[in-house]
């Protein structure tokens, strides 16, 4: 157990490094404090966390190194002969609360462009741009990501036409860089812009990212094809899960709760298809554990035991299983940010910016 | 389904053929109508139609969804014909006329605008050698042909869009087999309903 934390720890330890405020810092004494949360089950939930891990969680280090490729990946692809040229004529969309995540990917874009490029993107803000970014880290529902592209496309820059307009004709050009997208948000994302604003948006707007939740599994071809790499369990569980499953206030019953038992077609994320029934079960059932615990008349519909997700989806929740340095995403299982007082449960990452 | 031929009097009739011209989007091939059926994002009611005959062959409808041409999806489409489903020929004329209601469901604006801009007079499509699906010309005033794509839409402005109806979900046709991707189609529905509801994120969370 010890050398499992270890490594672990190897993995996760700059966890919120850069925030002042963190509750505590990462040890391999608190991930073993974590892991015997689960009794019996400590070291196995352990030993399929360091499988996944190393795929899945971004360090601060890593992630400049992801948005240094991304904007080499950039300048190569608008054909700009040097850094400097691709900065002049590009905007960084800066639109999120100080307090999100896309102030803090800009200004590590900022020290990689000042370190690397010599570059002070901040030097040429006001200059005529042509391409526009929105950079973020994770999208999931594709809410947010939604809600900004639409506010900026409705707007009119010059004053004249559209942004989207602009976008339409190849005037301007639109991307989005992601450290990881789910398939279903994207997916979600692209139609409601579709149906908003046109359907060429689909064609125009540029996408990159380095990972891929992919758990679009509405039609077995598609399932068939997708890896899964997340929490969905499977039908069979215990009364309690599905009499929770039964109770959720949601109309939507569109996206499937459960994922059928004979995929992923081949398991590629998990340690086996064993292992990954188990460790679904072990989240699942101590997810609805911690969320019986709130006292509440008015409880929250986004939370389910798996994660946050769309109040309306009749799921137990997204199941992300991807990280960042700086803050978990509300869409990874409770297991692994659940802090609530009284509730009993020391959570592996702390949240920086929410409560429950 | 049967359909007769008939004769049409080009005079009296509103007739489509290019997408670019009036009364385009009225064409199975015109562009800004995409569709989502089971969450696919299906960018013309043409690669949707084609992808109908081949419901045991997902890689070819996926192949058939994937071109952002409705011309090239149904060029594809030709490629793997020996595929198509038995009774095609049987079911064709509903299948087409569920994927139409599907069109007008998830467009509603824009094509009931087109349908009602044809006044009620009949629609003909215009073809050099389809006299199925649509008429050809054989002088100056006659159109003959069994039309039965125009007959469909007349059908879709008679039910849906004279009184201002709009479709809020279209139920999957009573049939075996009607599959998309492997698994059966499900009741789809007008978008602007699942944005309202906040079927697919909450915005004021986001």
């Amino acid at each position: 157990m010890q050398e499992l934390a270890e490594k672990i720890f190897e993995i996760i330890k700059d966890y919120q490094c850069d925030y002042a405020e963190r509750k505590f810092e990462i040890t391999v004494e608190h991930i073993i404090d974590w892991a015997n949360q689960f009794d019996d089950d400590a070291e196995f939930v352990l030993q399929e966390l360091l499988h996944f891990l190393p795929e899945t969680y971004i360090s601060k280090e890593k992630a400049k190194q992801l948005l240094h490729t991304r904007l080499l990946e950039i300048q190569q692809f608008y054909g700009y002969a040097s850094m400097t040229e691709m900065i002049v004529n590009t905007h960084f969309f800066n639109v999120q609360k100080s307090y999100k995540s896309q102030p803090e990917i800009l200004s590590l874009i900022d020290e990689v462009l000042q370190t690397e490029f010599q570059i002070n993107y901040k030097d040429f803000l006001n200059s005529p741009k042509t391409n526009y970014i929105y950079f973020d880290d994770v999208l999931a529902t594709g809410g947010t990501v939604f809600r900004d592209l639409a506010t900026w496309l409705e707007e009119k820059e010059d004053g004249v036409n559209e942004n989207s307009k602009l976008i339409i004709n190849q005037t301007k050009t639109l991307g989005i860089s992601l450290f990881c997208y789910h398939s279903l948000g994207f997916s979600n994302m692209q139609w409601r812009l579709m149906k908003q604003f046109d359907d060429k948006i689909k064609r125009v707007l540029l996408v990159g990212k380095d990972y891929e939740v992919e758990n679009h599994i509405k039609t077995k071809w598609i399932a068939e094809n997708q890896k899964l790499n997340c929490v969905y369990p499977v039908e069979e569980q215990s009364k309690e899960v599905l009499e929770y499953l039964a109770s959720l206030e949601a109309e939507n019953d569109s996206v499937p709760a459960f994922r059928p038992s004979n995929l992923p077609k081949k398991e590629t994320f998990f340690s086996s298809p064993e292992n990954r029934i188990k460790l679904e079960k072990i989240f699942l059932e101590k997810g609805i554990e911690l969320l019986n615990k709130v006292q509440t008349d008015n409880p929250d519909r986004r939370k389910r035991p798996l994660g946050d997700t769309v109040r309306s989806h009749k799921t137990f929740g997204t199941g992300t299983l991807f990280f960042t340095w700086r803050n978990i995403s509300n869409t990874c299982p409770l297991v692994f940010w659940w802090d609530v007082p009284g509730h009993n449960w020391l959570p592996l990452f702390c949240v920086k910016n929410r409560g429950i | 389904m049967k359909i007769t031929e008939r004769t049409y009097n080009k005079k009296e009739v509103i007739v489509f053929r290019s997408t670019k011209a009036k009364y385009g989007g009225l064409s199975n091939m015109a562009g800004g109508y995409s569709l989502r059926v089971n969450d696919i994002i299906i960018p013309s009611a043409e690669a949707l139609y084609q992808a109908c005959r081949y419901p045991l062959f997902p890689s070819v409808q996926q192949e058939i969804i994937e071109q952002n041409s409705p011309m090239t999806a149904k060029m594809i489409s030709r490629k793997y014909l020996k595929y198509t489903r038995q009774d095609w020929e049987e079911v064709k004329y509903s299948v087409m006329y569920w994927v139409l209601k599907v069109k007008l469901s998830q467009n509603f604006n824009e094509f009931s605008k087109v349908l009602k801009e044809t006044n009620g007079k009949p629609i003909v499509e215009l073809s050099n050698k389809d006299k199925d699906w649509a008429a050809i010309e054989v002088d100056k005033n006659t159109l003959v042909g069994k039309n039965a794509l125009g007959r469909l839409l007349m059908q879709l402005r008679e039910e849906y869009v004279i009184n201002n109806k709009p479709i809020e979900c279209v139920q999957p046709i009573d049939m075996f087999g009607f599959l998309l991707y492997g698994s059966e189609i499900d009741t789809v529905c007008n978008p602007n309903m699942e944005f309202e509801k906040d079927y697919l994120f909450d915005l004021d969370y986001a």
